[in-house]
């Protein structure tokens, strides 16, 4: 909108945000930080312990204020990019720590807390920072079947590659690959729409 | 490889599941495929959205009090951002004055361990006594200006949660509106010489081109003086109405919610005016305006 002139316009989208946090605005990786850190600290908590999962929120928005120009918008989105340096951050953090068992134990943890949530717990802090797209993402993946969602975690959450996920659960490495595309299928297929109703939002508010 | 056989590996390299030779393998095709590089990008942003399903998924909240330390962290720790802790003068040309601080801030940060912990080694080793109150003096001035840079970034944010946090805290009309791509919205400013000055209030009307509904916000106002109140009037087809009276929260957040008597109001003017209740029309102290350009 053309008279947006305000220093906080209503919601920028992360990759304004990030362009002003490599000025040094403060203010904008505020707003990056309200944004990511549920999912980072519940990432840390999960893979590493309470214990240390405040050094780890320390340690990576520490990295974004300082490595931040090392985003580069034509490559993809923000959030793809952070929460990868976020996810290498940490299971590099847990392979120094143990060997594979660690990371099984892990994937395990999240597998069936993703399994057994039925209601999403929903309240206005979380409605600001999460409100975008994962309560559809969370349904998305409770939707899918039960080892389609076990692969996907074990990959992401467990950082195993698909040989090692065929190893540790005996499963042959064809089916691997296929409860991994059908999985990563679907949930692109269920969040398609809502996808595109942010990017229209992205659009308008940057006119 | 052809796209068709790199797209088959293409949703376990968006989870980075694949194999180091698979991996490298489908790189090198990203870099000349334009349109498999999109549906790459498209799969990686689906992954990225696992770790919100996690934090979704499970009852744990981060601590408060995180945020602050990292905030201070990053203070101690930014050089470029940060007054020069030296024998030469602070080269910073802003004058160094207290701030006043409110009940509950987080000034007076010299004893903070956090800030111990960044502090140049050697600060405090074999200096002469008068060095050494020269460089506390520093010190002191260096936290309070810190203290007080903190503590605005924190306002400006605990503004904009709070209107967030109001806004959520209505019903799903607010959301209806704010929320669409058949919002319109104005943006109320303060006149000069207030706009000007740093945190400046300011005020946004939502409206619907399908919807009666409207929605006004103000932030960071102060509490009115006994016997005032903010009233918002509006112009619409050159008649003024009274929208109705904003009272501000301690955050000085005000949310205004009424129906027009048609779909898709259109306003030529939005003020806020700061006057005694009661009145036919503005009067006192115009606080916030807006004119739809000609």
């Amino acid at each position: 909108m053309k008279n947006d002139i305000l220093p906080q316009p209503d919601e920028p989208n992360d990759e304004l945000l990030v362009a002003r946090v490599v000025q040094r605005d403060v203010a904008a990786f505020t707003l990056l930080y309200d944004r990511y850190v549920h999912s980072v600290y519940a990432m840390a908590v999960y893979m590493l312990g309470a214990a240390d999962a405040e050094e780890v929120v320390q340690e990576v928005f520490l990295r974004l204020w300082h490595k931040a120009d090392q985003f580069e918008a034509g490559r993809g989105r923000f959030k793809s990019w952070f929460m990868s340096v976020v996810r290498h951050y940490i299971l590099d953090k847990l392979r120094q720590r143990n060997q594979q068992q660690e990371q099984l134990i892990v994937a395990d943890d999240i597998h069936q807390l993703l399994a057994s949530v039925k209601d999403p717990l929903v309240d206005i802090e979380r409605e600001v920072g999460l409100r975008e797209d994962s309560t559809m993402v969370l349904q998305a993946l409770q939707a899918l079947p039960a080892e389609q969602r076990r692969a996907l975690v074990m990959a992401y959450f467990g950082g195993l590659s698909q040989s090692s996920i065929a190893q540790r659960l005996g499963w042959p490495l064809g089916t691997v690959k296929k409860r991994i595309r059908l999985g990563m299928q679907k949930l692109r297929a269920a969040l398609a729409p809502q996808e595109v109703s942010t990017e229209v939002k992205n659009r308008s508010t940057s006119e | 490889m052809d796209c068709q056989k790199i797209r088959e590996l293409l949703e376990a390299y968006a989870l980075d599941a694949l194999e180091a030779d698979e991996w490298a393998v489908v790189e090198q095709h990203l870099v000349s495929c334009p349109d498999c590089q999109r549906l790459a990008n498209e799969l990686k942003d689906v992954a990225s959205l696992l770790p919100q399903a996690l934090a979704e998924a499970s009852a744990l909240r981060p601590p408060a009090a995180m945020k602050q330390r990292l905030l201070q962290a990053l203070d101690a720790e930014t050089p470029a951002d940060r007054p020069v802790v030296d024998n030469k003068p602070v080269r910073d040309p802003q004058p160094v004055v207290s701030p006043p601080s409110p009940p509950g801030s987080i000034n007076g940060k010299s004893n903070n361990p956090l800030l111990g912990r960044f502090a140049r080694p050697g600060l405090w080793g074999q200096r002469s006594r008068p060095v050494s109150v020269l460089a506390l003096s520093i010190l002191l001035i260096v936290s309070i200006f810190l203290g007080a840079r903190l503590t605005i970034v924190l306002a400006k944010e605990r503004a904009l949660q709070a209107e967030l946090a109001s806004l959520f805290g209505q019903q799903e009309l607010v959301l209806e509106v704010v929320d669409s791509d058949q919002t319109v919205k104005r943006i109320l400013l303060a006149p000069e010489p207030r706009r000007s000055q740093p945190l400046p209030p300011y005020g946004k009307l939502y409206t619907r081109s399908d919807l009666p509904h409207v929605v006004a916000m103000v932030a960071r106002l102060p509490h009115p003086p006994e016997g005032q109140a903010y009233h918002l009037w509006l112009t619409r087809q050159g008649r003024l109405e009274l929208a109705g009276q904003m009272e501000v929260n301690e955050q000085g957040f005000s949310l205004l919610t009424f129906d027009a008597d048609s779909d898709g109001p259109v306003y030529e003017s939005a003020q806020l005016w700061l006057q005694p209740p009661g009145g036919a029309e503005p009067a006192g102290e115009l606080i916030l305006s807006w004119e739809a350009a000609e």
